[in-house]
């Protein structure tokens, strides 16, 4: 019989122990079962199969509108990076360099899910309207790679104040999106600079809620 | 006034241009002076780059030279720059923004353990009349005794801003010290024991930054290791906010701590097992001076922990299998609990790969997973599940040293579903097809041809519209032949050509004991590129390239009346474009690099649309 050195005795048993122990502080998730959910009580949300890459505007244009994160996160790639190039440099003024820095998918999402829930939670303080405007430069499409541009507006509310006041964010998104075989097109990199030097943009108001 | 707006704009590049390379040219002048027979190494990079409206300038230089035994010294340094012109879809202005970097530094070894030295580094970023200056000088020691390296920098700080609506200056007394250790704790192992502490007395935003890290690696053996850090950053920083006119100043605390784990070790029965675990949390609280506080701030934290466990085992050294089970918990909370949410997820898979004979091989990849997302009672209405499940195979037969077949086939379904009625109408299942053959000929040694077709279908239904006839549910299908040849008729010159036919249709799914397809649109696309590779010399590269596309789309509809069904062309679409590569080489890291490529694309929805794009390289290792 093979003889199992001390070493090698040393090693399985401390491994043994860290699964054993990390198992039973945290526990296991079932990969196999969803929940059950109870039918819809309104219709709302709007998605459609990202077949072409204008369609993943549209999808987020719907997913922002609606606020519906499960929506909004199939528009991203799993690489996905937002910069806002021009409004880094007023947070390298304020003397907080790292608030656009490092903006991937999961800051993405983090911070989406936070604007989505405090607008559907507080309708009656705090809530916004984004819109594309239909003039745009031409659409780079390629096989897999495809640019698109795209001139928005950002009205954002804040009903709390008195009387209630309006913010308008206008500027320029690009979308360098990519086509894989089994997630079509999604953004994988997304700029924005504002319509005039200095003026509030959409990475303002995200940015507001990246904590 | 369009003379006038060119002459401007040229003129306002030239002088950027040339305050750019005055900059450069007087730091090669100091480095000339410098610059003698003793080691010097030096990389100058020079990109620009033109797409659309968008030009970008990239330089930068790094050098360092060994003066003698003791003295050193180096330079770096980074100038980015990015012109966006005037769009004539909106009435923005050109844009011109900055953002350079330098570093200088200077060493000289006192004894074997002591250095002493001096740095300065400048960072500039500007956009249009703003422009944020920050820089730091200091004096630098580093001390080893006993196998413990002591840096010390001490210095000053500037940050200097001059903005449209005013300007405004911080400025203070800088501070850093660094101290490693590594010591050797058992054999086979290594050991690295870090602490940082950055202190910037500046007036107004004083930064005061601790940084501790352990790192311990061990292999026992081949096949049993571990490897473990830890990671604690505290820091405590005042920042403004608002306008310069009427800003408050804030402070942000940041707590981050970061455990990692590395295991692997081999088991009885001949088992690979490896152990991976993960754990980071970060916490920010956030205060301010008394009635300045910014409400749009709040405390929060974060804290994420995932394990992989992977077990795999060879049998009779043809067959590889492997298994995984993965978990990820997070957890983010902010002070208004309603945004909080915990997020769980469990994902179990596995791949085999065989080798059936000399001849064929078969590689497949399974995992199935579910992530569960969890809201406190007032924001239940988000939560949900996901469920993913992901199948991909492939097969590769070769029937000769000269042709081979590689089949590849794969499998996604993602299922969501809402757990409240609120948001349940979304619930989906959204399945994704594919099919694709390869076939790669060899006839000859200097012909390669590759055949490759590919078939993809994709089934959205909605999980509470399947009996009805509802327009969201879809199916998206596409099939595609790719046809490649590339011929070297001369060691130097080869050429090479693709075509691909693309055809893609969309259209409603409607559930009659199957899936059925009403189709709404139909699109067929050919590509056709011609290019070539030529290199007249060892040292120089051209390469041009010529390629078409022609697509045309129809909708289809049914007659409401007769109930005939109807196809209309609705768009034709053409592109060409052309391209140029040239590169002049001596290896890697010394080269010249130009692109140039006109594009001309027309269809029936819009004008005829001419877009260039040029890029321009330049890389050099002194």
């Amino acid at each position: 019989m093979k003889r199992i050195s001390p070493a090698r005795l040393f090693c399985v048993v401390l491994f043994s122990l860290l699964l054993m122990g990390y198992s039973v502080i945290s526990g296991c998730k079932n990969p196999f079962k969803t929940r059950s959910s109870p039918p819809p009580e309104f219709s709302e949300g709007t998605w459609e199969t990202p077949g072409l890459p204008e369609i993943v505007i549209q999808n987020l244009f719907y997913a922002y509108n609606e606020k519906i994160i499960g929506n909004f996160i199939q528009c991203l790639s799993d690489s996905f990076r937002f910069s806002a190039r021009e409004d880094s440099i007023d947070a390298v003024d304020k003397g907080r360099a790292e608030l656009f820095a490092n903006w991937d998918r999961s800051v993405e999402i983090s911070v989406t899910t936070s604007i989505f829930n405090t607008s559907r939670q507080h309708p009656d303080s705090f809530g916004y309207v984004v819109s594309f405007l239909s003039t745009h430069p031409p659409d780079e499409v390629g096989d897999t790679l495809a640019v698109l541009s795209r001139d928005y507006e950002l009205f954002i509310f804040d009903l709390k104040a008195t009387p209630p006041e309006t913010t308008l964010a206008k500027g320029s998104a690009t979308f360098h999106m990519r086509q894989t075989s089994l997630n079509w097109w999604s953004i994988l990199f997304w700029s924005d600079i504002p319509a005039e030097s200095g003026e509030d943009d959409w990475a303002d108001f995200k940015a507001k809620f990246r904590q | 006034m369009e003379l006038i707006s060119f002459r401007n704009l040229t003129h306002k590049f030239i002088s950027r241009l040339s305050k750019m390379f005055r900059s450069v040219i007087q730091i090669l002048v100091i480095l000339s002076f410098l610059l003698l027979r003793n080691t010097f190494c030096a990389q100058l990079r020079l990109d620009f780059s033109q797409d659309n409206r968008t030009y970008i300038w990239n330089t930068s230089l790094d050098c360092g030279r060994k003066v003698n035994q003791g003295l050193s010294w180096g330079f770096s340094s980074a100038i980015n720059s990015m012109l966006i012109k005037k769009s004539i879809f909106s009435n923005n202005q050109d844009r011109w923004q900055d953002d350079g970097k330098i570093n200088m530094n200077l060493d000289y070894a006192l004894t074997s353990r002591l250095k002493i030295g001096a740095l300065f580094s400048q960072d500039i970023n500007s956009l249009e009349k703003r422009k944020v200056a920050s820089s730091e000088y200091g004096i630098t020691t580093e001390y080893n005794i006993s196998g413990v390296r002591f840096v010390q920098i001490i210095g000053g700080k500037d940050i200097d801003r001059r903005l449209e609506e005013g300007k405004r200056k911080d400025s203070g007394f800088n501070h850093r010290l660094e101290i490693y250790h590594s010591p050797r704790l058992l054999s086979e192992s290594v050991t690295h024991i870090s602490f940082s502490q950055t202190s910037s007395q500046l007036s107004n935003i004083p930064l005061l930054e601790r940084d501790f890290n352990i790192f311990f690696a061990k292999n026992f053996s081949e096949e049993d290791s571990l490897e473990f850090s830890y990671r604690e950053v505290w820091s405590k920083k005042k920042f403004y906010w608002g306008d310069l006119t009427d800003s408050q100043i804030n402070t942000q605390r940041r707590n981050q701590r970061a455990i990692n784990l590395r295991s692997s070790t081999q088991m009885p029965f001949d088992l690979g097992v490896n152990f991976d675990f993960d754990f980071v949390s970060s916490g920010y609280r956030y205060s301010g001076e008394a009635e300045v506080y910014s409400p749009g701030l709040t405390d929060n934290f974060s804290e994420s922990q995932n394990f992989i466990l992977k077990v795999k085992r060879q049998f009779f050294k043809r067959v590889g299998l492997g298994s995984f089970y993965k978990y990820v918990e997070t957890d983010q909370g902010y002070a208004d609990d309603q945004k909080d949410q915990k997020m769980k997820n469990g994902e179990l898979g596995g791949n085999l790969g065989i080798k059936i004979s000399e001849a064929d091989s078969l590689h497949l990849t399974t995992s199935i997973g579910v992530t569960s997302f969890y809201a406190p009672v007032s924001a239940q209405f988000n939560d949900r599940d996901i469920l993913t499940l992901f199948a991909w195979g492939e097969y590769v037969h070769i029937f000769s040293p000269i042709f081979s077949l590689r089949l590849e086939s794969g499998f996604r379904n993602f299922h969501q579903v809402y757990i409240s009625n609120r948001l349940s109408a979304n619930n989906n299942h959204n399945q994704t097809y594919v099919l694709s053959p390869t076939l790669i000929w060899r006839p000859h040694r200097d012909l390669d041809l590759k055949q490759n077709y590919n078939i993809q279908a994709n089934y959205i239904y909605y999980d509470y519209e399947k009996s009805i006839e509802s327009t969201k549910n879809r199916l998206f299908r596409r099939a595609s032949s790719s046809t490649s040849m590339n011929y070297r008729i001369y060691p130097g010159v080869s050429f090479s050509f693709g075509y691909i036919y693309r055809y893609e249709d969309y259209g409603q799914l409607i559930w009659r004991d199957q899936w059925v397809q009403k189709p709404s649109w139909e699109r067929r696309t050919h590509t056709f590129s011609l290019s070539m590779k030529y290199m007249p010399a060892k040292s120089w590269f051209f390469s041009p390239e010529y390629t078409y596309e022609k697509r045309k789309s129809w909708d289809h509809s049914t007659d409401r009346l007769t109930e005939k069904k109807m196809r209309k062309l609705s768009n034709k679409f053409y592109r060409n474009m052309i391209s140029l590569s040239c590169k002049y080489f001596i290896d890697d890291r010394n080269y010249i690099s130009l692109t140039g490529a006109c594009r001309v694309q027309k269809s029936t929805l819009s004008s005829k649309e001419t877009t260039d794009f040029a890029s321009v390289s330049v890389s050099r290792i002194f």
